[in-house]
């Protein structure tokens, strides 16, 4: 017998566990499970952490909002077939090391597609332009009628976020705290939004033309690769309630071209206290191009001012101030005395 | 590969039919394993329900880099080696030693175990436990060299030799079968 012929029997080896074993392992193997999970659910969970701190309450909601951007907007991958095969998308997506995307982002009410959900007198229909870079992080700015509404970056290596509000001359500054920076992580890398999205289910939709360019259309649609964003942040922060998706990979050059996104977003704070839709369209084009160290700097700019608590409370509205008292950002009394001292303000002027 | 992937993810977060897939998916491939180790069904079957039973528990702690069937081989050949070592004994000689088919409690085993089999379990059953563990790991579970060094904490060039040894010596045993 030869060695070969040795290692082909080894191979057949094949032992079927006998059934009073199977059912017996399968049962305990399950129910340590069960155990397992309400042990984990009796220990304080990372959500009571970050509410402790005023801090950490912004950071979370902030970081959860680039998030979900940076998800949409993410270069994806689909599981493979006759046309785009996974792993070689998966190896081009790794090799990115730069990318600009351009696109549009548009919040309007459920059921009503042409209302676009308007507030303090911005219409939320966005142009998007996003720089990203795996050594630097991610910039994403958003255009209002051809106006900077605000321009987001996460600095990976410094660990620091910043958000700028040109139309108040704003700032949103915050370190990412390890776990939020370790999500933001996952989701604003290629690799870890290919990860996420293998765990949604996919169907194909068949080929098509774009620009051109023959492609090959998926859709996914499961809130699956939310979880590890939700299991961050509770339902009152951030609700998606669905989520669709529609990528496009050029069948030639295996690599995303187009993407279109759509969450339901129910009730919550990212939604200042509004049922919205979030409807996205992205194009992609711009791989591997140079991009400066500088536009990831997270230094404020001259003449910014920090959000402070009673900024947010003086834009939102008074349903988004319940909730927000509610979730425990903002304490009642201080949300009352606010009140209080205008109406007095009021009285003291009449 | 894919779907393990998928399937981890999934039971990280709890998933009751991820875990269940993960079990209906990788317990035969464990049980022989550790059969074919111990010599033993029974004991085997102990330790197979032991490692899912503590794989279940590590959810939230689990971090896997390499793939989920090697990780499980893995966890499986080291409490083969503690019960080995608690008992303070090697796995059955081979007078002793009931070969892997004709220890089968079921009628499925020897159902599937044909005569060539029955005579490589008898041969594997004479095998030294390093070299039986460099074996199945390498050629059953597909495991490299590298990772059964590391896990035998020894060099690359002694589970090269380990595996040539057990190769030679089953060779010789197989064929010596035959000639009978």
């Amino acid at each position: 017998m030869k060695p070969a012929e040795i290692e082909e029997l080894i191979k057949k080896l094949h032992i079927e566990p006998n059934a009073e074993m199977y059912g017996r392992t399968l049962t305990d193997t399950l129910k340590a499970q069960e155990i397992q999970k309400k042990l984990a659910a009796s220990r304080p969970n990372l959500w009571r952490f970050i509410m402790e701190s005023k801090v950490t309450r912004y950071s979370a909601a902030a970081a959860v909002t680039l998030a979900v951007a940076f998800v949409l907007l993410g270069p994806f991958g689909t599981p493979g077939n006759d046309g785009v095969v996974l792993a070689d998308v998966q190896k081009k997506v790794a090799g990115i090391e730069t990318m600009v995307l351009r696109g549009t982002r548009t919040f309007t009410y459920p059921g009503e597609p042409d209302r676009i959900f308007e507030f303090d007198g911005i219409k939320y229909k966005f142009d998007i332009v996003k720089y990203h870079s795996t050594q630097y992080g991610v910039v994403e700015e958003g255009y209002a009628e051809g106006e900077l509404i605000y321009r987001a970056t996460l600095n990976i290596p410094e660990k620091q976020t910043l958000i700028l509000f040109p139309k108040y001359k704003k700032y949103l500054k915050f370190a990412s705290m390890d776990a939020i920076a370790k999500v933001m992580e996952q989701v604003s890398t290629p690799n870890g939004i290919l990860n996420l999205l293998f765990a949604g289910d996919c169907k194909e939709l068949g080929r098509d033309k774009i620009d051109g360019v023959e492609v090959e259309a998926f859709e996914f649609q499961d809130t699956e690769p939310f979880e590890p964003i939700k299991e961050l942040l509770p339902k009152a922060i951030f609700d998606i309630q669905t989520f669709r998706a529609k990528v496009w990979i050029g069948i030639k050059e295996q690599l995303p071209v187009r993407v279109e996104g759509d969450l339901a977003i129910g009730k919550c704070l990212i939604s200042l206290f509004h049922d919205l839709n979030l409807h996205e369209v992205d194009t992609f084009g711009e791989y591997n191009i140079e991009l400066d160290e500088d536009i990831f700097d997270t230094n404020p700019p001259e003449g910014y001012t920090e959000v402070t608590l009673s900024d947010i409370l003086k834009v939102i509205p008074v349903e988004a101030k319940a909730g927000l008292v509610g979730l425990g950002i903002a304490p009642a009394g201080f949300v009352f005395w606010r009140r209080r001292k205008r109406k007095t303000a009021a009285v003291s002027r009449n | 590969m894919v779907e393990d992937k998928i399937l981890i993810w999934r039971f990280k977060r709890g998933s009751r039919d991820a875990l269940q897939r993960i079990y209906e998916k990788h317990i035969v491939y464990l049980v022989t394993l550790a059969t074919a180790l111990l010599n033993d069904v029974s004991t085997a079957e102990d330790i197979v329900h032991d490692v899912f039973v503590s794989f279940a528990q590590s959810a939230g702690k689990l971090k896997l880099k390499g793939n989920l069937k090697a990780f499980l081989a893995t966890c499986v050949v080291n409490r083969v080696r503690d019960r080995i070592r608690t008992r303070q004994r090697q796995p059955a000689p081979l007078d002793e030693a009931n070969s892997i088919c004709s220890k089968a409690n079921g009628p499925e085993l020897s159902a599937v175990c044909s005569e060539e089999l029955q005579k490589l379990s008898r041969a594997m059953a004479q095998l030294p436990y390093e070299q039986k563990e460099v074996i199945m790991l390498h050629v059953y579970g597909g495991l490299m060299f590298k990772h059964i060094a590391k896990s035998q904490q020894v060099s690359i060039n002694t589970v090269q030799s380990r595996y040539r040894y057990a190769l030679d010596k089953l060779r010789s045993l197989l064929n010596s079968e035959i000639a009978k």
